[in-house]
């Protein structure tokens, strides 16, 4: 096999060369200026109708994601920031988070809008500092679910490396609130008024009071900018003119399906997002923010997560309701059948993840974005979660305050059960080579990160094919082969060259790993610097 | 948007992996640079496609998202008279007050017109007071003649045309609980075009009738919604007294009972569901049920497999049990058994001469409402296919 991909290689007689001087960018550039975005908001029907029985975006499945940079990862940009494998994260960070202050600034909160429709309440707000803030109640019965998973799963997709909101747990005191001189109120069945105390009181029944007389509440800062609309995952915006690469070939939307996975986070659908136009330093860009993850883990947000969600789309395959038509019903789903664990506090959850398929689990919408995800772009993501550490979702879940102990504990383990899945399901699904690198001493080193993550064996031995590599015309030359048992291997004798190439490969081990990722390094100042990496699916 | 999806899709192919093509840039930062500056002479407005278009004007409007305004209606005129469409107007006011006006005309060219309101709810939602006004010209009705023993070439058509005017009280002191009183004015028109039975052996036919009818109930329901539910149940009683307004001898005393109870099983994958209903009616010395309002069985929802009206007399009884399963949150399946016996007096049922129906549906639904039922029946005078909007209880 391995012949086979060295005669591949140097068959590429592309004229063309395959690195830049500033290869690999680890920022998205944002060269054009947006001036005419205008808000859209989707209609969720359209999307879910859309999703769910059409296939919008390319019709070309299994393409590689074609925002990555030459390293195969994915640069800083409008969607992801590089955090967990870029950036030393640590319990305290990742517990702040995006959150840039303590809350809304002491004093008075002015409402300036209100929803009155719905299980529970909803109001927004200016604190003293003119700060607009959104808050959210826990549904009755269940204080501190809605709210405390909220801020634990934005915690956790913060430090994957999305952009999320500011988030807060925090009291509303009913007094502490004046209602704005604008503010209107359209009751269920009421033409628009403006707004009374009456109506606050109103909508604070649906609420759950605590006895001091206030409302646990979660609290999230207005994103930066303007609003524009929502993320798409399928296509690119008509009126960013830095959006260029068709959403669906995003690799941090492809990747977002394994967080969301991970957090159970359900309702991850264009809806619960933001895009946001935003100026600095004179120039307008939009960035995109993933909010309102009321539906992750044992939330529903309105009540406890339904067994089913999770297990299955909205709308169920096809194929699947035809066995169980057939089957009169003894073909029982898994949800129906399995142990939860349930609490006020935290909602419900599967008792047992030691037997959880990430592969299998449905949010209620998939989207473009997910169809086209590749084990590469899986395993990226997978090594994101490895890098979260389990102090660290201790920490984000103590920022849920969920006041219950047993079950603040049980949804820490449940996470980081589901983070073992995770890691055991995607890492050993590709040859899971990293950080390729040269040293001083000539040596080649990486890692196997499944390896790392106690989730493979070890594989008995690795073999590099060695070549030197022509950039103008992208073409290698295959030099010589050689065998270490692990890593470190070293590097033979090569002739000079600019670049050499280096294929990777298990010998032994999953079939997977036999597959060579293959890394690129440039000489430079007597150092050779990695340049490119490419691992296949 | 699709056309815009293409065009960028034509425009960045592999823009950061391989851009290979764009040997012209000297970074791979200008690269991105050019392509992002070629986009942006073309940029377009952001917003919804022809697609997302047509779904906001026409699948989401009052129409058909449920909300105030003209909606579609299809159903049934009257039981028996085939499926039937029409319009309606919904209009929500304050404290769940409402007003619906509907009409609908079946295939067999019976013709409804209704108009309900509910009044404000009063005491935090404990009492409702709502009413209808209702006018049905139903063609075709079939009458087969009384009792269990009646023949199904025996069968006898009418017009009826009642004319109703209704007001009903409820009130919900506690949860699940409802007693509710009602009052209708009651105007009913029969007519036949080739009489063959008797008017003896078909009472209150061929006769304009006025009715003031009373009634009261008593319904204990925790089933998670009368539309549609999975668990619970609901337990009712009810009297109504039929008073022939006119003078004429038909005004009787009806009581009704009614048991349903759904017992859901491996966390609501099967649900065995079952029903029991009598209904007994009590002539006043010397007067008569007339037919028209007089208990059946045969139906899409009693004894399934005969046809409309197929059985009728003073009293019935029907026993339904059902075996359901649900192969997905929005289909159920069901296989089904209906009994039942009509008996001019309550002593004469016969349970091993109840008529039986048996078969198997598909049931299409949401958290809270039936949209669509399609059953197949089979039973001693054959098999029958049953379209319904409802669940058969």
């Amino acid at each position: 096999m391995l012949v086979i991909v060295a005669a591949s290689t140097v068959a590429i007689t592309a004229q063309k060369r395959r690195f830049f001087p500033d290869d690999p960018i680890w920022r998205e550039p944002i060269t054009q200026d947006v001036k005419n975005a205008a808000r859209y908001e989707p209609d969720l029907a359209y999307q879910t109708i859309e999703n769910l029985f059409l296939t919008p975006g390319d019709p070309v499945l299994g393409q590689r994601a074609k925002n990555i940079n030459t390293v195969d990862e994915v640069p800083d940009g409008p969607y992801f920031v590089n955090r967990a494998t870029r950036m030393t994260l640590t319990p305290a960070i990742v517990a702040r988070a995006a959150n840039t202050d303590n809350g809304p600034a002491p004093g008075k909160w002015t409402v300036v809008s209100a929803k009155s429709d719905g299980v529970t309440p909803g109001f927004t707000i200016r604190d003293s500092k003119n700060t607009l803030w959104f808050i959210k109640f826990d549904p009755p019965g269940w204080r501190t679910m809605a709210t405390g998973s909220e801020v634990v799963a934005a915690k956790l997709f913060w430090a994957a490396g999305y952009h999320t909101a500011e988030y807060h747990i925090g009291a509303l005191e009913p007094l502490n609130l004046v209602i704005g001189k604008d503010t209107r109120i359209t009751p269920p069945g009421e033409m628009p008024r403006p707004m009374n105390h009456g109506d606050i009181e109103w909508l604070l029944q649906r609420a759950v009071r605590d006895s001091d007389g206030t409302y646990r509440v979660i609290l999230s800062k207005a994103a930066p900018g303007r609003p524009v609309g929502r993320i798409r995952f399928d296509g690119t915006r008509a009126d960013d003119p830095n959006d260029v690469i068709p959403h669906e070939h995003r690799r941090e939307l492809r990747g977002y399906f394994v967080f969301a996975a991970w957090l159970n986070h359900v309702d991850a659908k264009g809806i619960n997002s933001l895009s946001s136009l935003i100026t600095e330093n004179g120039r307008s860009f939009i960035r995109h923010y993933l909010l309102d993850f009321g539906s992750a883990l044992g939330s529903a947000a309105v009540g406890p997560r339904e067994g089913w969600e999770g297990y299955e789309a909205l709308v169920e395959e096809p194929g699947e309701i035809g066995k169980r038509v057939l089957s009169l019903g003894f073909k029982v789903p898994v949800w129906r059948t399995q142990d939860y664990f349930q609490s006020p506090s935290i909602g419900r959850l599967p008792r047992d993840h030691s037997k959880w398929d990430p592969q299998s689990w449905w949010p209620h919408i998939t989207n473009a974005a997910f169809r086209h995800m590749r084990p590469d772009d899986t395993f990226w993501a997978a090594t994101k979660v490895a890098a979260i550490s389990e102090d660290m979702i201790r920490a984000a879940v103590a920022e849920g305050r969920f006041n219950d102990g047993e079950s603040e504990k049980f949804l820490a383990k449940a996470i980081i059960d589901r983070r073992l899945r995770i890691l055991q399901t995607f890492l050993p699904k590709v040859n899971p080579i990293v950080d390729p690198a040269i040293d001083a001493k000539g040596r080649l080193t990486f890692r196997n990160v499944a390896v790392e993550a106690a989730v493979a064996d070890r594989a008995p031995g690795y073999r590099a094919l060695w070549y030197t590599f022509d950039n103008a015309s992208d073409t290698a030359t295959l030099v010589t082969t050689t065998e270490e048992t692990q890593s470190p291997m070293l590097m033979p004798a090569m002739p000079a060259a600019e670049y050499i190439k280096v294929d990777i490969a298990a010998v032994g081990g999953p079939e997977a790993w036999t597959r060579p990722v293959s890394a690129y390094f440039r000489r430079n100042s007597g150092n050779w610097i990695l340049v490119g990496f490419e691992r296949q699916p | 948007m699709i056309l815009s999806s293409m065009r960028s899709l034509a425009l960045c192919v592999s823009l950061f992996v391989c851009a290979a093509p764009l040997a012209a840039q000297s970074t791979r930062v200008e690269s991105i640079a050019e392509q992002q500056a070629e986009k942006a002479k073309q940029l377009g407005v952001e917003g919804p496609s022809k697609g997302e278009q047509i779904i906001r004007r026409v699948l989401l409007s009052p129409l058909l998202s449920g909300g105030d305004g003209l909606y579609p209606w299809f159903g049934t005129v009257f039981s028996g008279t085939g499926m039937a469409l029409g319009a309606g107007y919904f209009k929500r006011l304050e404290n769940a007050a409402r007003i619906n006006i509907q009409t609908g005309f079946s295939l067999n060219n019976s013709m409804m017109v209704r108009g309900e309101a509910a009044a404000p709810e009063l005491w935090r939602g404990m009492l409702q007071v709502d009413g209808y006004a209702q006018w049905l010209d139903a063609r075709g009705v079939s009458f087969y003649g009384s009792g269990p023993e009646s023949a199904r070439a025996a069968r006898e058509r009418y017009d009826y045309r009642p004319f109703e005017v209704n007001a009903t009280a409820t009130l919900r002191p506690v949860r699940y609980v409802s007693f509710a009183g009602g009052y209708s004015f009651l105007d009913i028109d029969t007519q036949r075009d080739l009489p063959r039975l008797t008017a003896a052996e078909m009472p209150g036919i061929d006769r304009s009738l006025t009715f003031q009818v009373t009634r009261a109930s008593l319904a204990i329901d925790w089933r998670t919604s009368p539309g549609y539910s999975t668990r619970g149940g609901y337990y009712r009683a009810s009297v109504e007294r039929h008073h022939e307004h006119s003078g004429q001898p038909f005004s009787f005393n009806t009581r009704e009972f009614e048991i349903v109870q759904l017992l859901p099983l491996v966390r609501e994958q099967f649900v065995l569901a079952g029903r029991g209903v009598m209904t007994l009616t009590t002539p006043d010395g010397g007067h008569q049920v007339p037919v028209m309002l007089a208990p059946f069985l045969g139906s899409g929802s009693t004894l399934r497999s005969f046809v409309n009206r197929r059985f009728s007399d003073r009293n019935r009884v029907l026993l339904t049990g059902e075996y359901r399963w649900r192969p997905s949150r929005y289909i159920d399946m069901a296989l089904f058994l209906d009994a039942g016996q009509v008996a001019a007096d309550r002593h004469d049922f016969d349970f091993s001469a109840f008529e039986t129906s048996w078969g198997l549906g598909a049931r299409f639904h949401g958290p809270h409402f039936n949209a669509l039922r399609i059953e197949v029946a089979r039973g001693r005078e054959g098999m029958r296919l049953v379209f319904a909007g409802s669940q058969p209880f």
